[in-house]
């Protein structure tokens, strides 16, 4: 697939198609609903858009309305079904009831608005069709420039995610604006199995083609986002490449990744070391002090000759201190020097994969911890004109998002929620990939502004999705549970009303298959098998007495 | 399933087949009506006809056909009997009686003036086109048909093959006057109906639908009448 959409330059279209599809009849249970009669011949799904024409203050609006219900007013009678094998249209055209198109649905649909220039946002008209209007599917293209809340005259990059999922298959596309969800942080919400991974990729890509160039870095726990590398390939070139740029794709293995000391902070220290008394915290906490004022190159030989020297070359304390730091701090995942040079992990046009699977979760949520920080000073000081380091706006997405910002607590946590509520002033936008909303911290969902959500069945999960997604109303909640994978709603500050999408298919393969068990086990049986016919003989296949004493 | 629902019914007819002979029997002739659909016909009895037909020629469900010209065309209404009734001006007199107050003769009583009244409910038309052996159904419609019969016009039995081409207007198995019958045949429309699918059963091989049919007519039957609530 190499056919990238064009975004719409502008959002002129009209806003109605050809086809009618109804008639309103009479206004919904809610205030802002309606009843349109329509008949079944021509489909009308939940989460289709439709328009209808009305006039706001002395001037006719195009009015966009988004399908809640659809349900039969008037079938073939039941009697007719009666028998299975037996089609109801041949009984019914048998006795000369009306055949064709004698079914008819009640539609109701809630008003989304009318789009207005100025805001460029919706408008709710506050009043209903009149009953007798006609309404009519919205136009592909209209839909297309509308439902994005992007500005289409200037030159800021969309991202292309997919396609509505009410139309025809590439009918309308629906674009993400970048700066938007970049901003104001990104939430990935599905259950297992439903694309979560697939969807970020689709963004990871979107991001760093040619028109955007996103400084990114990835946080990998399970290794699934090494094949977004492909982006590279000559084969991609149309998509990714454009005169001298190429995404560059950085997979950090678990082998290269070290946490550097110096990028800890006393708390963190203080939380590797086993049952510390208060005489070896305060001793800890003076030579650290000490230790960053003086370099950034610390080792824990470093720390443990600071507590000699702070508490004399015979200190118990010391001692005490110097064989917990020595148990928790050495290791390879340790580094003494400080990272100097951010930008070999971060760059615009660059997306790093940390890879996390062989750590534990503990030193995952460490790393993030000491890395987030590090990365979001940078850009608190480029911002101040104190440093040039980082002098570019960051994304950083998190995989298994739970894990680094759990409802509870964990080390990463403090400063995710600290980038989530101001990182928008910095450029610093996080995007959490989940499949336990209701295991995340709250704060840190309800700061995600643009949400994709997909396929949720688990109530707690859509509960915890209720609570904290401003933008999720009950009608986008209830498309939750049958969805398919691939199929998300997108809904918050990127998009100017809930829409439900197919994510499309990745330009490059995706890395998270989920194993064929079966398949396996017959691989692994046959070299079992093998195995055991070269090596041993089978012992009921020979003569020898068998031992039946009972086990 | 296609089969069952196609075209190729095996009881198919052909328009060329004969589904009207010279040798029907007639059965009554029209007496009055009672609206478009709703006629009443008096029954031959001796000596009227050569053939004078027995109960069993006009028993409840009989399928019926009437010829009239409209245009110049020769048409059948295909009709049926849905209802009877027995006509005996002798009904409350006991004993003989005189012919007139003047003239004290006893006078035999009206002995010929018993009459079998039926109820025929059209259902249909056909036009009659001239075919090897006497005449076949063109053009049969199941619609509420549109030209009255006279009085005094012959109501003759319908023959199985009449029957059976009447219900493939189109090639297709309708029965599509149903909720006509059942309207003007009221008390007894459901019986009747039930009656018809009985001989169709017999004629065409819809058996599956005809079941269907059967219970929603049943079905409908019991719930208007409290049977069922």
């Amino acid at each position: 697939m190499s056919d990238v959409p064009e975004p719409p330059t502008s959002r002129g279209m009209d806003a109605a198609s050809e086809t009618v599809v109804g008639t309103v009849a009479e206004p919904g249970e809610g205030a802002d609903e309606f009843v349109f009669v329509a008949p079944n011949t021509v489909e009308v799904r939940t989460g289709e858009f439709v328009v209808y024409e009305t006039t706001v203050e002395g001037e006719s609006r195009d009015v966009l309305a988004r399908v809640t219900n659809a349900e039969q007013e008037r079938g073939l009678p039941g009697e007719f079904l009666a028998d299975p094998g037996v089609e109801p249209e041949t009984v019914a055209d048998a006795l000369g009831v009306p055949n064709g198109n004698v079914e008819i649905d009640r539609v109701t649909a809630r008003v989304v608005g009318y789009f207005d220039a100025e805001m460029a946002t919706f408008a709710n008209p506050r009043s209903l069709p009149d009953p007798g209007s006609r309404v009519a599917l919205a136009n592909d293209e209209f839909l297309e420039a509308v439902l994005p809340a992007a500005d289409w005259e200037d030159e800021s990059a969309t991202a292309h995610v997919g396609w509505l999922l009410n139309r025809e298959t590439k009918a309308a596309n629906v674009f993400m604006p970048i700066d938007s969800f970049a901003a104001t942080h990104l939430a990935v919400l599905a259950s297992t199995g439903s694309g979560k991974s697939y969807t970020a990729s689709v963004v990871i890509e979107e991001m760093l083609r040619p028109q955007s160039r996103a400084a990114m870095c990835v946080f990998d726990p399970h290794g699934e986002y090494d094949t977004l590398d492909g982006m590279r390939k000559d084969g991609h070139a149309s998509v990714f490449q454009d005169g001298a740029y190429t995404p560059e794709v950085n997979v950090v293995t678990p082998d290269e990744i070290t946490v550097a000391i110096p990028d800890l902070n006393y708390g963190d220290l203080l939380s590797f070391l086993d049952k510390p008394s208060d005489k070896m915290k305060y001793l800890l906490q003076q030579a650290w002090r000490a230790l960053q004022r003086d370099s950034n190159q610390i080792s824990v030989r470093d720390i443990t000759s600071k507590c000699y020297e702070i508490d004399g070359q015979d200190s118990d304390t010391a001692g005490a201190l110097e064989w917990r730091l020595n148990r928790a701090l050495d290791r390879d995942l340790f580094a003494s020097a400080a990272r100097n040079d951010l930008t070999d992990l971060v760059a615009p046009g660059q997306v790093t994969i940390l890879q996390l699977n062989r750590l534990s979760e503990d030193d995952q949520q460490m790393l993030a911890a000491a890395l987030l920080r590090k990365l979001y000073e940078a850009r608190k000081d480029a911002m101040r004109g104190d440093g040039d380091d980082l002098d570019f706006p960051l994304f950083t997405l998190l995989e298994e998002g739970h894990r680094f910002a759990p409802d509870g607590s964990a080390r990463s946590l403090p400063i995710l929620r600290t980038i989530l509520s101001e990182g928008r002033k910095f450029g610093f936008g996080v995007g959490i990939i989940s499949q336990r909303p209701s295991k995340l911290d709250a704060d840190v969902l309800s700061q995600c502004g643009t949400q994709i959500i997909m396929q949720i069945q688990n109530p707690n999960d859509q509960q915890a999705i209720r609570q904290s997604v401003e933008s999720a109303g009950e009608d986008v909640l209830d498309e939750l549970p049958g969805l398919t994978p691939g199929q998300a709603v997108i809904a918050g500050d990127a998009m100017n009303t809930p829409v439900l999408t197919r994510i499309r298919e990745r330009h490059t393969r995706h890395g998270a298959e989920s194993l064929d068990a079966t398949s396996e086990w017959r691989d692994s049986w046959e070299s079992w098998h093998a195995e055991r016919n070269r090596g041993v003989v089978d012992p009921y296949e020979s003569d020898e007495e068998v031992d039946e004493t009972p086990l | 399933m296609s089969s069952e629902f196609g075209h190729k019914d095996q009881t198919a007819m052909t328009v060329d087949e004969p589904v009207i002979g010279d040798d029907d029997l007639t059965i009554a002739s029209i007496v009055q009506s009672n609206g478009q659909m709703d006629y009443v016909a008096e029954v031959y009895r001796d000596h009227e006809r050569e053939r004078v037909p027995e109960k069993q020629d006009y028993e409840f469900g009989q399928p019926v056909y009437a010829k009239t010209t409209v245009h110049g065309e020769e048409r059948a209404l295909v009709g049926v009997v849905y209802e009877s009734l027995l006509v005996n001006p002798d009904q409350g007199r006991d004993g003989p009686r005189l012919s007139t107050p003047d003239q004290e003769l006893f006078v035999p009583g009206y002995v010929d003036e018993k009459q079998t009244l039926l109820g025929i409910a059209l259902l249909g038309s056909a036009e009659l086109t001239p075919v090897e052996g006497g005449q076949g159904f063109a053009s049969v419609s199941q619609e509420l048909p549109r030209w009255t019969l006279d009085i005094d016009d012959s109501v003759s039995k319908l023959s199985d093959a009449g029957f059976r081409r009447f219900h493939r207007p189109d090639g297709q198995f309708a029965l599509r006057y149903y909720d006509r019958l059942v309207a003007t045949a009221e008390r007894f429309g459901a019986e009747v109906t039930l009656s018809l699918i009985e001989r169709l059963r017999a004629e065409t091989e819809q058996e599956a639908m005809l079941d269907v049919i059967e219970r929603k007519v049943r079905w409908e039957t019991s719930s208007d009448r409290g049977v069922i609530r």
